[in-house]
């Protein structure tokens, strides 16, 4: 049974939800998104969108997988919206053309082989991953936050695992590559400077 | 093409996407005690698996090592949000005449506020991050899960619901129905939630071909052959459904043989005591080639089907309800079931050119002769394929006059016939491929009504006497151009929306599907297509039904998992919704 809408009701509550939940929030939508300020701005955006439907939580108890699935959706929207803007043509003057020190820190922290394996497989596949592995959401949990059902969700999270380890091992692999390309390079300097 | 001679489910297989289903789930939660002991043995058994449930827990140990580098949220996000929340508090105590749907809070008609959002989304989010309502950079219109109301270009169709399953690696069942009320625009996709559906039963069919599982028109039965299990490989199923909870009663009971001239019998007799309850077995030793399709009244079941042992080819099977089991109406093994035309069957056969069998010299060379090779399998025989109409009622057959009629589907109207004219090869003389040819829409000439069609009751091989008003119009059109290795045709209820779906490869499942529509006054095929030239991926099984079609995609599109797909139509208007994503999902009708 849905509750009704109630203005100060309603900031309470999300108060208390920002309390309790925004670093777990904002960590999953950086890690979707693979960007501090816009992980950020999207927080916000998750919690405004948690206020205005606040209505729509039928138990207090599911408050967390109901964040999550507002999250996943905010997360999930803004992917969608990157493959419109990247039709876009680029002025130069973008978002993108001068990254702030936040955001180099934030991919150095994000620059490892999982990372990158993480960011090659299905939005859909890492967001079950990230929500399962790293926000301890349970199998119900995941289901509500994907917005599926419970056997999808534990289908689309096996997918992710498979997914994950072909990417895994391709990073794996360019790596090696990049690694025997240095050496080689390394070789070479060597050579030329005797 | 392949003639449907293949088993497209193989078993083993199965067996190790459960185990990998399993060795995933234990990571997310605890297993049952069944579960968990089946998982072990087979890792013992199978190496493979092992280093995969292994290498699935070593993933899970490294994606876990990620929470040692901590994400801390900037400091000043509770305030922006706090501001945030305050703009969206003052937003929605303003008064908003006239306003409708969840973007009337922003208090502009409807569709400028639509479009002044999408340019913003567009530049904004390039360039301009911070410019959007609420000073939220992209201004996200995602509403929370159910309360997302369908956008102002939703097309309002009445569509049939659609039948599907979802299928467990345990051999369970989920049947449940889609329903689709509205679509969305090409210009719009996802701009309603995905389609509703409700939940049927549960059934066991552990073992069961995917390829064969067929739902009644009725939702009260299913057909299935069993490819695997303690004695029950080459068998085939009749099972009651019900609404919810698995199988209900049982279904109509036997009687009599659909070739015998006794009438089907109003008084039930019990159901073979060694089927399991509400399970009936209509047919044994066999193995399904192609589809299996009720009559659109539900009352017969017809089908081809192949000795288990692959010694020889199909034949056509009838099963009325109320009989001990279906029964073969031909005996060539060459016959192949093709479509109900009302309570008729197709269905079509193939003589073989033996003056071109193998080690004759006469047999065409292959691959590569023309047109569509038999893959490289040295020599191949060359068959001529014909069709006939068979009335399971009366037991009489009638052939179509024109030969070289491969597979045709008519529509209920008796207008249009979709088929494949050519030729047809086989390097064995037992699994035939299409040969030359082409797939085309021809006018149907429906012939007199019963009387005139032959009266012969069908027998083995029976060359019964051909009727010269039915068959097609030999007026054909092609209806898709580029190489066919395997095709299906069906037509919407209105006879004028013919789904043709086309694969380039032998015994694949993955294939494009077509829509194309006929002009009812002239008969020509429409020059657009509803759907993306050259057809969108969907896998073998489509349905297509009251003003919609129904697909699966493939996995891997985009990146994307498989998902339920609707093509929805209003008149000439069309749209498109899909389902959450999901795995091993199939079509039932």
């Amino acid at each position: 049974m849905s509750r009704a809408w109630d203005q100060d009701e309603a900031r309470v509550f999300v108060e208390a939800l920002f309390a309790k939940h925004h670093g777990e929030i904002y960590a999953y939508l950086v890690r979707m998104l693979r960007d501090g300020e816009l992980a950020a701005d999207l927080t916000q955006d998750a919690f405004v969108k948690a206020y205005r439907n606040y209505d729509t939580l039928e138990k207090d108890e599911n408050a967390r997988a109901w964040l999550y699935q507002i999250a996943h959706r905010v997360a999930l929207d803004e992917l969608r919206r990157r493959k419109i803007v990247r039709m876009v043509p680029w002025t130069g003057e973008s978002h993108g053309a001068a990254p702030s020190a936040e955001r180099l820190a934030m991919d150095l922290r994000l620059s490892g082989p999982l990372e990158r394996a993480l960011a090659k497989i299905p939005e859909r596949q890492r967001a079950a991953l990230l929500l399962a592995e790293l926000h301890d959401l349970t199998g119900l949990e995941l289901a509500a936050a994907m917005g599926v059902s419970h056997v999808a969700a534990r289908a689309i999270l096996t997918r992710a695992r498979e997914s994950l380890r072909r990417a895994l091992a391709t990073e794996k692999e360019l790596e090696h590559a990049a690694e025997q390309e240095r050496d080689a390079m390394f070789a070479r300097e060597a050579r030329g400077g005797r | 093409m392949t003639l449907p001679f293949r088993r497209r489910h193989n078993d083993a297989e199965a067996t190790h996407d459960r185990a990998r289903a399993l060795s995933s789930r234990r990571l997310l939660e605890s297993l049952d005690a069944d579960e968990e002991g089946w998982l072990t043995r087979h890792l013992d058994a199978c190496t493979e698996c092992r280093r995969e449930d292994e290498a699935f827990a070593a993933d899970q140990e490294l994606l876990r090592s990620l929470r040692e580098k901590p994400i801390e949220p900037p400091r000043d996000l509770w305030a922006k949000t706090s501001a945030a929340l305050d703009a969206a508090a003052a937003k929605r105590s303003q008064p908003a005449p006239g306003r409708a749907g969840r973007q009337a809070g922003w208090g502009f008609p409807v569709r400028a506020a639509a479009g002044v959002f999408a340019l913003l989304v567009v530049i904004g989010a390039a360039v301009l991050p911070g410019l959007l309502p609420n000073g939220q950079p992209g201004g996200s219109q995602v509403a929370v899960g159910p309360s997302l109301a369908p956008g102002p270009t939703a097309i309002n169709v009445d569509t049939a619901a659609i039948p599907a399953a979802r299928v467990s690696p345990d051999g369970s069942w989920d049947i449940f129905f889609t329903e689709v009320n509205k679509v969305c625009p090409g210009s719009t996709p996802e701009c309603v939630p995905p389609p509703s559906e409700h939940q049927g039963s549960t059934v066991d069919l552990l073992g069961a071909k995917a390829s064969s599982v067929t739902i009644s028109p009725h939702n009260d039965q299913l057909v299935f052959e069993s490819e695997s299990g303690a004695g029950n490989e080459g068998k085939i199923y009749i099972v009651p459904v019900g609404p919810a909870g698995g199988p209900t009663q049982a279904p109509s009971t036997p009687t009599a043989s659909p070739t015998g001239s006794t009438p089907p019998s109003e008084s039930p007799e019990p159901t073979p005591a060694a089927t399991p309850v509400g399970q009936i077995e209509i047919a044994s030793g066999v193995t399904v080639v192609g589809e299996v399709a009720y009559s659109p009244d539900g009352q017969f079941l017809a089908f081809s089907a192949a000795p288990k042992d692959g010694s020889s080819g199909p034949d056509l099977y009838v099963y009325a309800a109320g009989n001990p089991g279906a029964v073969a109406v031909t005996s060539d093994h060459r016959t192949y079931f093709s479509a109900w035309l009302g309570n008729r069957v197709l269905a079509s056969h193939i003589t073989a050119d033996e003056s071109a069998a193998p080690g004759n010299p006469k047999a065409s060379k292959a691959p590569g002769a023309s047109g569509n090779g038999n893959n490289g399998q040295g020599q191949a025989i060359e068959g001529r394929a014909g069709s006939f109409l068979f009335d399971p009622a009366t037991d009489t057959r009638t052939e179509l006059t024109q030969p070289d009629v491969w597979m045709p589907v008519v529509d209920t109207n008796s207008r249009f016939v979709a088929y494949w004219t050519g030729t047809l090869r086989s390097s064995d003389g037992v699994t035939w491929q299409l040969g030359d040819g082409q797939l085309v829409l021809d006018g149907w000439n429906a012939g007199a009504p019963e009387g005139r069609a032959s009266t012969e009751p069908a027998t083995p091989d029976a060359n019964a006497s051909p009727e010269p008003v039915v068959g097609p119009a030999a007026n054909a059109t092609p209806l898709v151009t580029g190489h066919v290795e395997d095709f299906r045709a069906k037509f919407d209820p209105d006879g004028i929306r013919l789904a043709v779906w086309v694969s380039e490869r032998v015994g694949e499942i993955d294939g494009r599907l077509h829509l194309r529509v006929i002009d009812p006054a002239t008969g020509a095929l429409r020059p657009d297509e509803p759907l993306d030239a050259p057809g969108v991926p969907a896998l073998r099984r489509f349905s297509i039904d009251e003003n919609r079609l129904a697909w699966v995609s493939p996995s891997g599109q985009d990146g994307h998992e498989s998902a339920l797909q609707v093509l929805g139509w209003s008149g000439d208007t069309f749209g498109q919704i899909h389902s959450e994503p999901a795995t091993n999902l199939l079509i039932l009708r």
